[in-house]
């Protein structure tokens, strides 16, 4: 699997561009962060990437495909996406949710088969035993985790995650964060990521890309990337990069 | 992490207990779906039987059978009574409960709003609107050589048009959920204060029609009435039976369908086009009976969940089975004085509602 976005330009109205021109490719096997302020574009850049926004110019082609001319059947089958949980609200219980996951194999008949692969993940997640629950009743960790389920069921190239992290608890962020490295790295999967906590975007990604206002500050490493000239500009907070500590190795404090 | 032979195991039970379970819960609401439908034959023939006239079920039978063996022993009126007065009205009020219960199921699903009905985007108050234009200055319509169905026509135009003005508007401010339903309840307003408007100028002798319209009333809808009906309500719940899928994803919202490949756009505006045609078809034959499209479509997803699969015939028949008992309940209560069915289906409507608003908080 290979994307390439090409100096993507996208705006709310047609005078102010959220995301201004941007490029970066992404390949199978590679966990990239998308990092930057609120406001950067980070999640309109996502949403870009699965059609859920028509760019106003640039193009993002999926091994060599124009995302945008493709059938939607073909584009779910390659690409999916968890939305930042807080957004949705879904009835039904866990099952008929991560089953929504196989919509892009499903003619009408849910079949055997269909129900195998949700279960299978369902217990790979250690979700099973959740699986009559109404899905409106969990909390945020399970919910998060449902959705990473249903995008799991999809069975794509590709995953889009939105701030997968954002409201969870310690435990819960460090299981998703695994779990995005196990997709990499046993399954040659791709994974882009917004996410803010800078800490696990040093720890887990391949690649960082760093947005200020719409447009890239910086994108490589999460080493060379994340330093302190670069975090001071685009966030303008100083940061201190702890050498001996390989789980928080960043501390950030105030400018002062 | 390496898992041992018997953790395997318990995980391949596991899984075909869970797939067993799966299955059982999909034939029990297939079972589910066809004991409604032999409850709503029950209670059309028990309907049937019940009126101002007596007419007990052998006579029923008698008269239905005399169709195919001609029986002596049938009177005139007993055949009118069974074909042109009971059997029309049941068959009416199956119908617009099906209609009315598969809109309402429609639009709540896709505004994501458990609050929503076929008549929140004001469709009932552009119906009325057209329906007192035509009970009110039906002499300068006669041009148009509509007959009696210078009424549904009007009704349905304007229940149409209503809807295409909602729709537009919206566009070209943001086309989001929320700005839909407020153009809507805005645009219904304009069209109640058009009709209050209309009633104020009228003359005393049109103004009992209109309200008796405005109540709605499942008898006197001629054959034409029902045909179209059936129609209409066939196409729209084949069209939404082939959509299922795509209808139980959009009700996660736009992002999830769209990433999940669904054409949110196309499905979005065909459920308008259906949930337009269902209510209007309905509120122009038999005007505006409330409640049915807020609550079927409520008991409908307790009873058997948010599949569209299952619950679209469900809804059918629960639309349908609550609007024919509150007919025959309106029908016998007080015989010979038939209530309007609009009154009856608001009073069980009402207080059913409000127990699943308290139930849900409850929760």
């Amino acid at each position: 699997m290979e994307l390439h976005v090409n100096d993507l330009k996208f705006g709310y109205t047609k005078k102010a561009l959220v995301v201004k021109g941007i490029s970066f490719s992404a390949r199978s096997g590679q966990l990239i962060s998308l990092i930057g302020p609120n406001g950067s574009g980070k999640t309109t850049i996502v949403k870009c990437i699965n059609k859920i926004l028509t760019p106003q110019s640039g193009s993002v082609m999926l091994n060599g495909k124009n995302v945008q001319k493709m059938p939607p059947i073909e584009m779910a089958k390659s690409i999916a996406y968890v939305p930042q949980f807080t957004n949705s609200y879904i009835s039904g219980s866990v099952m008929d949710v991560v089953m929504m996951g196989r919509r892009p194999y499903i003619k009408w008949r849910v079949t055997n088969e269909d129900v195998e692969i949700v279960l299978k993940v369902l217990q790979e997640l250690d979700l099973e035993p959740l699986v009559h629950e109404q899905f409106e009743e969990l909390s945020g960790g399970q919910k998060q985790k449902i959705l990473i389920a249903r995008a799991l069921v999809q069975n794509p190239d590709l995953y889009l995650f939105d701030e997968p992290i954002s409201f969870l608890d310690i435990k819960n962020q460090m299981d998703i964060m695994e779990l995005a490295r196990n997709m990499v790295v046993k399954q040659n999967k791709a994974v882009i990521m917004v996410v803010h906590d800078l800490n696990m975007a040093m720890r887990y990604s391949d690649q960082v890309i760093l947005l200020s206002s719409g447009a890239v500050e910086a994108a490589g490493l999460p080493k060379t990337v994340l330093n302190h000239e670069h975090i001071r500009t685009v966030y303008g907070v100083d940061i201190r990069i702890l050498e001996e500590s390989f789980i928080a190795p960043i501390y950030a404090s105030a400018v002062v | 992490m390496k898992m041992t032979k018997i953790e395997k195991t318990t995980m391949a039970k596991n899984i075909e207990q869970a797939k067993l379970d799966y299955m059982n819960k999909r034939s029990r609401k297939i079972l589910f779906i066809l004991l409604l439908a032999l409850a709503l034959v029950m209670t059309a023939i028990v309907s049937i039987t019940l009126g101002a006239a007596s007419v007990d079920l052998k006579t029923v039978i008698q008269v239905i059978g005399d169709l195919f063996v001609h029986n002596d022993a049938i009177t005139d009126i007993q055949r009118d009574i069974v074909f042109s007065i009971r059997l029309p009205r049941i068959i009416t009020a199956i119908l617009v409960g099906m209609a009315l219960s598969n809109a309402g199921l429609l639009m709540q699903g896709i505004f994501q709003n458990p609050l929503v009905s076929p008549y929140t985007l004001g469709v009932s108050n552009g119906a009325s609107f057209g329906a007192s234009l035509a009970i009110v200055f039906s002499s300068a319509f006669a041009f148009l050589n509509f007959g009696e169905f210078l009424l549904p026509i009007f009704a349905f135009a304007f229940a149409v048009l209503t809807m295409m003005m909602v729709y537009g508007i919206a566009k070209v401010a943001s086309n989001s959920s929320s700005t839909l339903i407020l153009a809507g309840v805005a645009i219904g307003y304009l069209f109640s204060a058009l009709v209050s408007l209309i009633k104020y100028v009228s003359d005393m002798k049109d103004l009992p029609e209109l309200v008796f319209w405005m109540m709605g009333s499942l008898s006197g809808v001629p054959t034409v009435g029902i045909v179209i009906m059936t129609v209409s309500i066939t196409v729209s719940i084949i069209l939404m039976m082939w959509f299922a899928w795509d209808l139980n994803i959009m009700s996660a919202g736009e992002e999830t369908a769209v990433s999940l490949g669904v054409n949110y756009k196309k499905v979005k505006m065909m459920s308008f086009g259906i949930s337009t045609l269902l209510t209007a078809v309905a509120v122009s034959f038999t005007g505006v009976i409330g409640f049915v499209g807020l609550v079927a479509p409520h008991i409908t997803k307790m009873l058997i969940g948010n599949d569209y699969r299952y619950s679209v015939p469900a809804a059918s028949l629960v639309g349908a089975l609550l609007l024919l008992i509150a007919d025959t309940i309106g029908r016998n209560i007080i015989s010979p004085t038939i209530l309007p069915v609009g009154i009856v289906t608001s009073m069980i409507g009402v207080p059913f509602f409000l127990y699943l608003i308290v139930r849900k908080r409850g929760k």
